[in-house]
C-alpha cells in the first residue's frame, strides 16, 4: 500500500513539474517582462495597471503594485501569483490565506534579475538556462559600452527632484561596472543631496529621469530618455543598454 | 426622520460593501466579510472615541487623529513590527503613551486650541518618526509606511477581524456604562466633582477605554482621520446629545461612514484600491472646516 502511495506521489510531483503553472498573475511590470522573456506570456491572466507593451494586451488588470485588488486576483483563479518585495507583506499574506501560491522576488541587483529569470523560466517554460543566457547577453551588450566608459567615474541619476540615484549595487550600476565604469555611490538605490553629488566628482552623469536637471558643478551630463527598457529590472534592460550606448557613444 | 437617517447609514454601506457587483461566495466570506468587520469596527471605535475625546477634553475638534493618539499607535505598531514584537502590543503602548501626553498637555494649557495645536505637533512628530523608521530599515518599503499613515484596509483573516470587531463592541459597551461621567465632565470639572465624579481619574479612564480599540485597529489598518471628528458632531446635530445615545449612535454612524469610504476606495478607480483614509479625508475635511467655522463663530 505504502509503495503504491509513493508511486502515486512521485507521479503527482512529476506531473507538476511537467505542466507547471498555467494561470499566472503578475503584480509587477518587471516580472511581467520576465515572464514574456521566457516565452510564457500566454500564461499570464492578470497584470498591474502600469503594464504597457504587447504582452499586456487583453489581460485583466488587477490594480497597482503596492495596492493590488485582492478580489480581482482571486476571481481570476490563478495557480501562481508573482510579486516583488514592493508589494506590502499584508497583501501577500492575505493572498496566501486565500490558498493561492505566491512567489515574492527581490528585484534590485543584476543577480536578482538573473535569478528571477532563471526561476520563472524553470517554472513556466521548463527552461533552466534562461537566467544564465540572459546574463551572457547582458555581458555581450555591455561590452561595446566600455569603449566610452572605461575608467570613468559615473553617477546614474533617476530623478532630479529629489535627487535619486542608482548606485553601484543596483542592476544599472552593475551593468555599467561590467563596461569598465566606476559607478558611484556605493549603494543600491538612494536619495542623495546635490552636495554629495558634487563631492563624488563624477566624470559623467547619466540622467534617465523626467523634467529639468541642472546640477551644480562642471561635469558632463548625458540625457537618456527615461523608458521602461531602462527602469524595469527585467530582460528589457538589454534594449536599455543599447539606448545608453547610443546616447553616450553615438552611432 | 433622524432614526431613519441613522438606520440607513447603519444598513446601506455594509450592504454595498458586501454585495456590490455580486461577488462569488469565497470572495464574500474570505475577503469582504473581514473587510466589513474591520472597517465597521474601526469606524465605530473612531467615532465613539471622538465623542469621548470631545466631551472629556471639552474640545470640539478633539479626536484620536487630531490629537495624535492614532499616530502614536501607528508609531508603536511600526516599532514593534521592525523589532519583531507583536504589533498589537506596540500599537497599544504607543496609543496609550500618546493619551498620557495629551492629558499632560490638557493640564498644561487651559486653552482648547493650544491642546489641539499640541496634538497637531504630536501627529506630525510621530508620522515623521514612522517615515524615518521605514527609511532606516529598507526591508519595510516606504510605500508600506505611506499606506500605514494614510489608512489602508487590507482584509485580515476572518477570525482576527471578528475578534477585533467584538472587542470594539465590548469597549463601546464599557464606555456606555460610563456615559454619565462623560456628560458630567463635558459640563466642567467642578460640576463633575460635586456630582460625585473624580474628574482626573474619570478623564484618564474614559480616554484609555476609548483609545484601546482604536489603537488595535490602527495596528492593522493604519491611521484614518476625520471620522472621529465629523461623526459625533453630525450625531449631536441630529439630536443625540446625551452620552447614552451619543456613544452607540456614533458607533453605528461611524462604522457606516468608514464602511462607505472603504467601498468608495475600492470601487471608484477599480481595479486600483485607494487608502480608505484618503476617502475619509476628501469627504470629511469640508465638514471638518464647517465645524471649525461654526466653532470660531460661536466663540467670536
Amino acid at each position: 500500500m505504502k509503495r503504491v502511495f509513493f508511486v502515486f506521489f512521485w507521479f503527482f510531483l512529476l506531473s507538476l513539474s511537467v505542466f507547471g503553472f498555467d494561470r499566472v498573475v503578475s503584480l509587477s511590470p518587471a516580472l511581467t517582462d520576465i515572464v514574456a522573456y521566457v516565452g510564457a506570456g500566454k500564461k499570464l491572466v492578470g497584470v498591474t495597471v502600469f503594464c504597457s507593451g504587447s504582452v499586456c494586451r487583453g489581460k485583466e488588470r488587477v490594480g497597482g503594485i503596492v495596492n493590488p485588488n485582492l478580489e480581482k486576483i482571486y476571481s481570476l483563479h490563478p495557480d501562481l501569483v508573482i510579486a516583488t518585495t514592493m508589494t506590502p507583506k499584508r497583501d501577500i499574506e492575505a493572498l496566501k490565506r486565500l490558498g493561492l501560491k505566491v512567489l515574492v522576488f527581490r528585484l534590485v541587483s543584476l543577480e536578482d534579475v538573473v535569478n528571477a529569470t532563471g526561476k520563472l523560466g524553470e517554472l513556466l517554460s521548463g527552461d533552466e538556462d534562461e537566467g544564465r543566457e540572459l546574463l551572457r547577453r547582458i555581458r555581450e551588450g555591455a561590452l561595446p559600452l566600455s569603449r566610452c566608459l572605461k575608467g570613468k567615474r559615473v553617477v546614474v541619476v533617476i530623478s532630479s527632484r529629489p535627487l535619486y540615484v542608482a548606485g553601484s549595487r543596483s542592476y544599472l550600476g552593475e551593468i555599467l561596472t561590467m563596461a569598465g565604469a566606476e559607478v558611484l555611490p556605493d549603494t543600491t538605490f538612494s536619495a542623495i543631496s546635490y552636495e554629495a553629488l558634487v563631492r563624488l566628482k563624477p566624470d559623467l552623469v547619466i540622467f534617465v529621469g523626467r523634467g529639468e536637471f541642472h546640477p551644480p558643478g562642471n561635469f558632463k551630463v548625458v540625457r537618456v530618455a527615461p523608458s521602461d527598457d531602462l527602469l524595469h529590472p527585467s530582460p528589457r534592460i538589454l534594449r536599455g543598454v543599447e539606448e545608453i550606448r547610443r546616447a553616450i557613444c553615438g552611432r | 426622520m433622524r432614526k431613519v437617517i441613522v438606520f440607513s447609514l447603519l444598513v446601506v454601506p455594509p450592504l454595498l460593501l458586501l454585495f456590490w457587483d455580486s461577488p462569488p461566495k469565497e470572495v464574500l466570506v474570505r475577503l469582504r466579510l473581514p473587510e466589513l468587520l474591520l472597517s465597521f469596527g474601526f469606524g465605530g471605535s473612531l467615532a465613539a472615541a471622538g465623542g469621548v475625546f470631545q466631551g472629556v477634553l471639552k474640545n470640539p475638534l478633539a479626536e484620536p487623529y487630531t490629537l495624535g493618539s492614532a499616530a502614536g499607535a501607528a508609531l508603536g505598531a511600526s516599532v514593534a513590527s521592525v523589532s519583531g514584537f507583536p504589533v498589537e502590543w506596540g500599537a497599544l503602548s504607543g496609543g496609550l503613551g500618546a493619551v498620557l501626553l495629551i492629558l499632560f498637555a490638557f493640564k498644561l494649557f487651559s486653552d482648547p486650541l493650544s491642546v489641539l495645536l499640541f496634538g497637531v505637533g504630536l501627529t506630525a512628530f510621530f508620522s515623521a518618526l514612522i517615515l524615518f523608521l521605514y527609511a532606516l530599515f529598507p526591508v519595510y518599503t516606504l510605500q508600506e509606511a505611506l499606506l500605514f499613515t494614510l489608512g489602508y484596509i487590507t482584509p485580515v483573516s476572518l477570525t482576527l477581524a471578528l475578534t477585533l470587531f467584538l472587542l470594539s463592541l465590548l469597549f463601546t459597551v464599557f464606555l456606555l456604562k460610563r456615559s454619565k461621567s462623560l456628560d458630567l465632565l463635558s459640563l466642567g470639572d467642578e460640576t463633575a466633582f460635586f456630582s460625585g465624579v473624580d474628574p482626573q481619574k474619570e478623564r484618564l479612564f474614559l480616554l484609555v477605554l476609548s483609545s484601546v480599540p482604536v489603537s488595535l485597529f490602527v495596528a492593522y489598518c493604519g491611521v484614518v482621520g476625520f471620522v472621529g471628528i465629523v461623526v459625533p458632531h453630525a450625531v449631536r446635530f441630529l439630536g443625540f446629545r446625551r452620552g447614552t445615545l451619543l456613544i452607540p449612535v456614533s458607533f453605528a454612524v461611524g462604522g457606516g461612514a468608514l464602511t462607505f469610504s472603504q467601498w468608495v476606495a475600492r470601487t471608484v478607480l477599480y481595479p486600483t484600491v485607494l487608502p480608505a483614509g484618503v476617502v475619509t479625508a476628501i469627504l470629511g475635511v469640508p465638514l471638518f472646516l464647517y465645524i471649525l467655522w461654526r466653532y470660531t463663530g460661536v466663540r467670536g
